[in-house]
């Protein structure tokens, strides 16, 4: 057992933080939920660019392709020092699933056409697997894609499209066989979404961002803009989930958070006594404590799994269910231990932290992108203990 | 290179510890212990003896064999699968860590040592009183020294293995504050009674009255540093007992939930008792991730105090909830003496309140929190 990075990787990290501190004001805090504020996003953009010229967007990726073709386990820890500083990049659908699906699956003259760009931040991808009638049954997904000959021509429907209307490209799924059977008949697109017949319409999030529903009318998209081969689809989608390898993170946000509230805990006073003091809060704090150690470790697991290529334990289950069902619970004990002002903004001279309690607990209500707790949940008793479905 | 998992050799240690067990008569051999109430197993502690076990984590300078945490968690996590009974725990690791400290230049306690290693001796640790507090402020029992004699006045309750111990390590407080004294259970004024408990096992309930003792063990004053990281040690590999205890309470639950038909279908084909199940998979692999970690640290010698408080403070909650999950999967099966599920949930009680309750870990995570966070320093 080896908890240790190399000093080349601590180099790196320190390469990384260096990189942040120049960029990021103190104290920056980013509105993970797509926040729409018009500055926010401006620097978001700014900001991931600057990532994308350090040509950190495609760490990991082969040179050709855009990347520097560095070690996995460099990526993991880029991603935990981002998310320590509460980094505002974007694009996560670009350099993430589409980047997974084209890298498994695309063509060498897809991976060259679509990859650089993204490595670059020269594309901004949104994702077109969610429909309103597939959500956690996502292979049963309605959108089609019929071929003509030509072309494919794409017509449906699809939601939850979160910075839709700020992207170029879309990673859509879509049923191209009707016939066969519902996983067989899907595949891969990437939809641009200038194209004639592709509409939106708003949805706005309860933490402050837009997502959208995204119509298709006749789409029409040339036939090399399927990725990789006609049918396999939806081993792409999966494959694609993990495929980039351990991202961590969690707990480096959570280690924020939990660094925030103790120190605010022993400024602030209640019962004439500061709060730090209060049995209650204590016990409260040391449940976070746990909460924090516990996506540590499930971090660590899933470096280390992939490092050495072990199947992880519970169908790869257990880490989405344990990290999906505390998100909501670590802002809520937050939100318990703050007491009745955890629900003032930021705007009001009275908000504790700033407001960021209030914030924290609306964006702590997502944890179902990417699948929900409860689908994860079945996956791991029928995939990880066998029990019949 | 980064590695999450125990060595070949810790594996190793652990595949014997598993036959080991199995072959003097694994969840049979609890059962008959329970059922006999002969506490502990001394023919297996025997065996545990001779594969070097009692001294595996004691320095070689004093007999042992220089292991370490991570080592001794292989076999714990076994100890827990089997639900053995042993002075491993108490004796091996916590109080030969407390010796360990205190050996260098002290001639008794180096002996004393050596003799806990190769199994001669076992020394039971007689912490907690009956206000039931883990810390140091739980210690009332008094030392009060005059001339060239100690005596120690109060009482210790639920200490393992007392009433076979050739030596308590009896933590006692006097005007400097805590300090370690070593107690020998036969002298006057000691007296050791069994105390009636959910699993039958060895704890006592120790009354001292006026009790001589030898010199401290290490520093007048200084008792509670030199016992805080021998009760990490015991706490994760309580936590490593209760993660191999999950390991065999999910198998046997999937197992029954399988092939148990109701309704004209698997029960574990319902999401209930999916959750169920899930939830014990979920409890034991986390409880073995932070225990894991922690004894890494410790092994190691990084700071630790937050990996070991939440890996106990879990394990601790997860000793109560992978048994209770398990009692609604089999329901009234369980409930009855014939199954095996409640040999761990009697164990599983003691786990959860060994070596820090609840309620210790959770001060010690937020003391922990309050030094980094606002002090700025890290232990």
């Amino acid at each position: 057992m080896d908890l240790t990075f190399s000093s080349e990787q601590e180099e790196w990290r320190d390469e990384v933080r260096t990189f942040l501190t120049a960029e990021l004001p103190a104290d920056f805090d980013w509105n993970s939920e797509y926040d729409e504020d018009e500055e926010g996003w401006a620097f978001a953009l700014d900001f991931t660019r600057k990532v994308a010229g350090r040509g950190w967007i495609g760490l990991t990726w082969p040179m050709e392709y855009g990347g520097l073709a560095r070690p996995a386990i460099d990526r993991f820890i880029l991603w935990e020092e981002l998310i320590r500083a509460n980094a505002p990049v974007v694009n996560h659908i670009g350099w993430g699933l589409a980047a997974n699906a084209l890298l498994a699956g695309g063509t060498h003259e897809q991976k060259l056409r679509f990859l650089p760009p993204i490595a670059r931040m020269e594309t901004f991808w949104a994702e077109g697997l969610t429909e309103p009638d597939a959500g956690s049954d996502l292979a049963s997904l309605r959108t089609s894609a019929d071929w003509t000959g030509e072309h494919w021509i794409v017509n449906g429907q699809k939601t939850f499209t979160t910075w839709g209307t700020h992207a170029d490209v879309l990673y859509l799924a879509a049923r191209t066989d009707p016939a066969q059977p519902k996983h067989r008949g899907i595949s891969i697109f990437c939809l641009d979404l200038r194209a004639p017949g592709v509409s939106f319409s708003p949805l706005h999030n309860i933490a402050g961002g837009r997502q959208n529903h995204t119509y298709f009318d006749d789409v029409i998209v040339p036939a090399d803009c399927l990725i990789g081969e006609v049918g396999h689809g939806w081993d792409y989608i999966m494959g694609s989930f993990y495929a980039g390898g351990p991202m961590g993170g969690m707990e480096c946000e959570q280690e924020n958070r939990l660094a925030e509230l103790t120190r605010w805990c022993s400024t602030v006073g209640r019962y004439g006594r500061p709060l730090i003091e209060d049995p209650y809060v204590r016990e409260r704090l040391a449940e976070l404590a746990v909460m924090t150690e516990i996506s540590r470790v499930l971090s660590y697991e899933g470096l280390s799994n992939f490092l050495h290529r072990r199947p992880p334990r519970f169908g790869g289950a257990l880490n989405t269910v344990v990290s999906k069902e505390m998100r909501p619970q670590f802002s809520q004990t937050i939100s318990e231990i703050v007491g009745p002002l955890s629900q003032v903004r930021g705007e009001s001279p009275a908000a504790p932290m700033t407001g960021r309690p209030a914030e924290w607990f609306l964006r702590g209500i997502n944890n179902h992108a990417g699948g929900t707790p409860q689908v994860k949940r079945m996956v791991m008793a029928t995939r990880g203990l066998g029990l019949p479905r | 290179m980064f590695d999450y998992d125990l060595n070949d050799d810790q594996r190793e240690l652990g595949a014997t510890a598993r036959r080991v067990f199995e072959q003097a008569g694994g969840l049979a051999l609890a059962r008959e212990l329970f059922e006999t109430r002969a506490y502990f197993s001394r023919a297996l502690w025997r065996t545990m003896i001779e594969l070097d076990w009692a001294g595996l984590a004691v320095p070689e300078a004093y007999g042992g064999s220089g292991g370490g945490i991570l080592d001794l968690y292989a076999v714990c996590l076994e100890s827990g699968r089997a639900v053995v009974s042993s002075p491993l725990i108490p004796s091996s690791v916590v109080a030969a860590h407390v010796l360990v400290g205190a050996a260098e230049g002290n001639q008794r306690v180096a002996e004393l040592l050596g003799r806990l290693a190769s199994g001669a001796s076992i020394v039971a640790p007689a912490l907690l009183e009956p206000g039931g507090v883990w810390d140091e402020r739980g210690v009332e029992t008094r030392l009060e020294r005059s001339g060239g004699t100690a005596k120690v006045t109060g009482t210790k309750v639920l200490v393992p293995f007392a009433d076979v111990a050739d030596r308590l390590l009896a933590t006692v407080r006097d005007r400097d504050g805590v300090s370690i004294v070593l107690v020998d259970p036969a002298a006057t004024g000691v007296s050791i009674t069994p105390t009636d408990n959910l699993a039958s096992l060895p704890l006592c309930a120790v009354v001292m009255e006026g009790v001589e003792v030898d010199e401290l063990v290490g520093r007048a004053g200084g008792g509670w540093p030199q016992l805080a990281p021998a009760l990490a040690r015991g706490a994760v590999l309580r936590a490593a007992e209760t993660a191999g205890a999950g390991e065999r309470i999910l198998e046997m639950t999937v197992e029954y939930a399988k092939s148990r038909q109701q309704f004209g279908k698997a029960v574990g084909s319902y999401q209930a008792v999916q959750y169920l199940c899930t939830d014990i998979g979920i409890a034991s692999h986390l409880t073995d991730l932070l225990a894991r970690r922690a004894a890494w640290l410790i092994d190691t010698g990084r700071p630790h105090q937050r990996a070991a408080a939440a890996a106990k403070l879990h394990a601790s909650r997860a000793a109560a909830h992978m048994t209770q999950r398990a009692h609604e999967v089999f329901a009234g099966l369980a409930f009855m003496m014939e199954h095996d599920l409640h040999l761990f949930t009697r164990h599983a009680k003691h786990w959860e309140h060994d070596l820090g309750d609840v309620r210790h870990h959770g001060e010690e995570l937020v003391e922990a929190l309050q030094r980094e966070f606002v002090d700025g320093s890290q232990r």
